[in-house]
């Protein structure tokens, strides 16, 4: 077996960029870029057993970089090489149909995220009671609130123990009764887990928990290592970032 | 709005010191205190540094999460009225809990948050008893302060260093801060005791206060201040070729116009010749020494100076320079603000040439005397250098005398910039240029109008209460310069320190 869980080796993504009617006249009359990179050209490996932090302003590629390890988008160029089965924790309850139940959506929104139909049937009673919607769930999910599907969302995600997690921005969902519940499952997770990749803005738990973070901007790796070293490091490069603009 | 208890405002000052931080007040508070030193903001942005929150108001639970926030940076400071409600809400950010004479404050400190003196002191450990003076102006010993009857010593290793203070005034109600910083201002270049670390804690005044001298460039700094300044003139109280007769004339003048003007004595330029060094100002500071003595008893909120454009954006008069990124201001300046009682220089952006204009548009151009030697009232020597340059501007003639005859040769020129400028008065006069300073000769024709206008950098260094009457009252006779400063030809700035280019 390898001693690497996840390696990314020269990984980059484009993606078509979007245009407005206004840009579509105007370019044809002027040169304009029709894609932006992503991710570029990415080197990492993360072995097995590491938890790992990803932090970087907003558009920098944290999101789309777990998306390429969890599979749901093909590099453009590289290679992304994955060991063990792997769960992605993110954006909780996305593809949620509004006229299905509760139950009818836990295994669609389970098949979703890889798990056969038959395996989250053996799992619902748990996902039910985790997600404390026990008396809603035969309802349609059109009349649950935005917590409530958060819930179901993570009590989905989370049935199945994986190899390797990967969690971008979902701790503390739902209400504030719920959070503290979602906060805990999923540390339980993180520390079940054999490796962990963590996107998230939360400093505190990152410094706590990550092994090694990695810093990212504009698609590329600028720094990674020390959590503390590197959060300084984002904090450094943010003020400068802030004075260039108040200047 | 409540007043502001004190506890809270020594807790921001010690966490930002020296640094103006944005602060978020979540608390109905009056935050006036904080007008010289912080910036008071409305709204959590990603660069707020400070959050005040009272536990009678309801948002805590807003600013932990922002707290925990890796695009937030900011300490929280919580005031209490018990320990265990601070504890309950903040348990999981660890506050540091403090107990101070009117309440409970939490200081929750970011980990990757600024350092100051304050966090230092909890990164340590230390104790923190904020209502102990001795906390945030540890080396400060109030013992070496006496007053008897109008007389207030402080004791020196070299001397006693005296005021007479004015009646009424009392050194038990004058702020540590402030008599430290009269030690700071006339001890520091011999003593490293003050550079160790401190906060000023005291709180601004009401009233701006001029260290005025009767000279050209106090005086126009007078004009530029708002008409209710109080001017403090410091007296030499020992023998010296200084004389007080002008500048006495000039303040019963004054006082009869209705100024409101306070004479305080003093042996401090004495200090001095104890270093081996002739009597005057032991730092440039030294010069409000006097002011700073009485600046609780009559509520200042203003610390003004003459200081010229030939000594802020021109380094001795000479090399030019951003005065407001000089060790000098980034020095002085946080530690006034912190007192309470921010640098005011009204003309830190105008030549002697532009003071000698707006004391003549003042009508003061008969009183203004910068001249110190002469013994009679309302007469000049018109052989000082002091007279050298004055006269010069106003076309008026001058003797020459040993001491001009010195400063002209020496190099770097003394007052460079505005030498050469009286040099060129000369020159245009078809007059010979002294003998001392014929290596200027050719800087004759150079171009130094820009003398006659304000550098406008300057503007934003003034207290902001006092920023607009100032740019107003200058902008009536003076004009901006148009030429940048910083473009000064270097062939001028390169001969007046004898180097040639």
């Amino acid at each position: 077996m390898s001693e690497s869980a996840i390696e990314l080796e020269n990984v980059s993504l484009t993606f078509p960029r979007r245009k407005s009617l206004v840009k579509l006249v105007l370019g044809l009359f002027q040169k304009q870029e029709n894609e932006f990179t992503a991710l570029d050209r990415i080197n990492l490996v993360i072995k097995q057993g590491e938890i790992i932090g990803v932090i970087g302003t907003n558009g920098c590629g944290k999101s789309t970089l777990l998306r390429i390890i969890s599979g749901i988008y093909p590099p453009d160029q590289g290679h992304c090489k994955v060991n063990g089965n792997i769960s992605l924790l993110a954006g909780l309850g996305t593809g949620f149909s509004g006229h299905q139940t509760g139950r009818e959506n836990a295994i669609l929104y389970g098949s979703i995220l890889g798990y056969s139909e038959e395996k989250i049937v053996t799992k619902l009673p748990e996902i039910i009671s985790f997600s404390e919607l026990e008396e809603f769930i035969d309802e349609p999910i059109r009349t649950y609130s935005a917590g409530m599907k958060a819930r179901l969302g993570l009590a989905v995600a989370s049935a199945i123990q994986p190899e390797i997690l990967l969690i971008d921005e979902v701790l503390g969902v739902g209400d504030p009764t719920f959070k503290e519940k979602s906060t805990n499952r999923i540390m339980e997770m993180v520390q079940e887990a054999g490796t962990v990749v963590i996107v998230s803005h939360s400093f505190g738990m990152l410094s706590k928990i990550c092994d090694r973070i990695v810093l990212m901007e504009k698609g590329k790796i600028i720094q990674e290592g020390d959590p503390s070293k590197v959060i300084q490091t984002y904090y450094n490069r943010a003020k400068k970032i802030n004075k260039e603009v108040v200047e | 709005m409540n007043a502001l208890p004190y506890s809270i405002f020594k807790v921001v000052q010690g966490l930002s010191y020296p640094r103006n931080s944005e602060i978020l007040v979540l608390g109905n508070w009056e935050t006036k205190d904080w007008s010289c030193s912080q910036t008071v903001v409305t709204q959590l942005s990603i660069s707020t540094e400070i959050v005040i929150l009272s536990m009678r108001e309801d948002n805590y639970n807003h600013i932990i999460e922002r707290f925990r926030h890796i695009d937030y940076k900011f300490h929280i400071v919580v005031h209490g009225h018990s320990e265990e409600e601070i504890q309950t809400y903040f348990q999981e950010l660890n506050p540091i809990i403090i107990k101070s004479r009117e309440s409970y404050i939490g200081i929750i400190v970011h980990p990757f948050g600024e350092k100051s003196f304050l966090v230092d002191k909890i990164d340590s450990g230390s104790s923190i008893d904020i209502d102990d003076q001795g906390f945030f102006l540890p080396n400060f010993k109030r013992e070496n302060w006496t007053q008897k009857s109008d007389k207030v010593t402080l004791k020196t290793e070299v001397m006693d260093v005296d005021f007479y203070v004015p009646e009424n005034f009392s050194i038990k109600h004058t702020s540590s801060d402030l008599l430290w910083t009269i030690e700071h201002v006339l001890l520091s270049p011999w003593d490293d005791r003050y550079n160790l670390p401190w906060v000023p804690t005291r709180r601004p005044g009401n009233m701006p206060g001029l260290s005025f001298s009767g000279g050209i460039d106090s005086t126009a700094a007078m004009c530029l201040m708002p008409s209710n300044s109080l001017l403090f003139y410091l007296e030499r109280n020992f023998e010296s070729m200084i004389q007080h007769e002008n500048a006495k004339r000039f303040l019963s003048a004054l006082n009869s116009e209705g100024r409101k003007t306070v004479s305080i004595q003093s042996n401090h330029e004495r200090i001095r010749t104890f270093h081996g060094k002739n009597p005057g100002f032991s730092t440039d500071y030294a010069c409000m020494a006097h002011l700073l003595l009485v600046a609780d008893f009559y509520d200042l909120d203003a610390a003004a100076t003459g200081m010229p454009l030939e000594n802020t954006y021109f380094f001795h008069g000479s090399r030019v320079r951003d005065f407001a990124k000089s060790n000098f201001w980034k020095k002085y300046a946080p530690m006034f603000s912190y007192l309470g009682i921010p640098i005011y220089q009204p003309v830190a952006g105008c030549s002697e040439i532009v003071n000698n204009t707006i004391v003549n548009e003042h009508n003061y151009s008969d009183l203004a005397t910068s001249c110190l030697r002469s013994k009679v009232a309302g007469e000049t020597c018109n052989s000082c250098w002091k007279c050298f340059r004055k006269n010069t501007f106003n076309g008026q003639s001058w003797n020459m005398s040993q001491e001009i005859s010195k400063f002209l040769s020496k190099r770097p020129l003394k007052q460079g910039i505005a030498t050469l400028y009286a040099l060129q008065l000369i020159h245009k006069k078809g007059l010979k240029i002294p003998e001392e300073s014929e290596d200027l000769i050719p800087l004759m024709e150079k171009n130094l109008e820009f003398m006659n206008n304000y550098w406008e950098p300057s503007l934003e260094l003034l207290p902001t209460k006092y920023r607009k009457t100032t740019e107003e009252k200058l902008s009536k006779s003076i004009q901006k310069m148009k030429l940048d400063l910083y473009a000064v030809d270097e062939e001028i700035t390169g001969l007046l320190r004898g180097i040639a280019l």
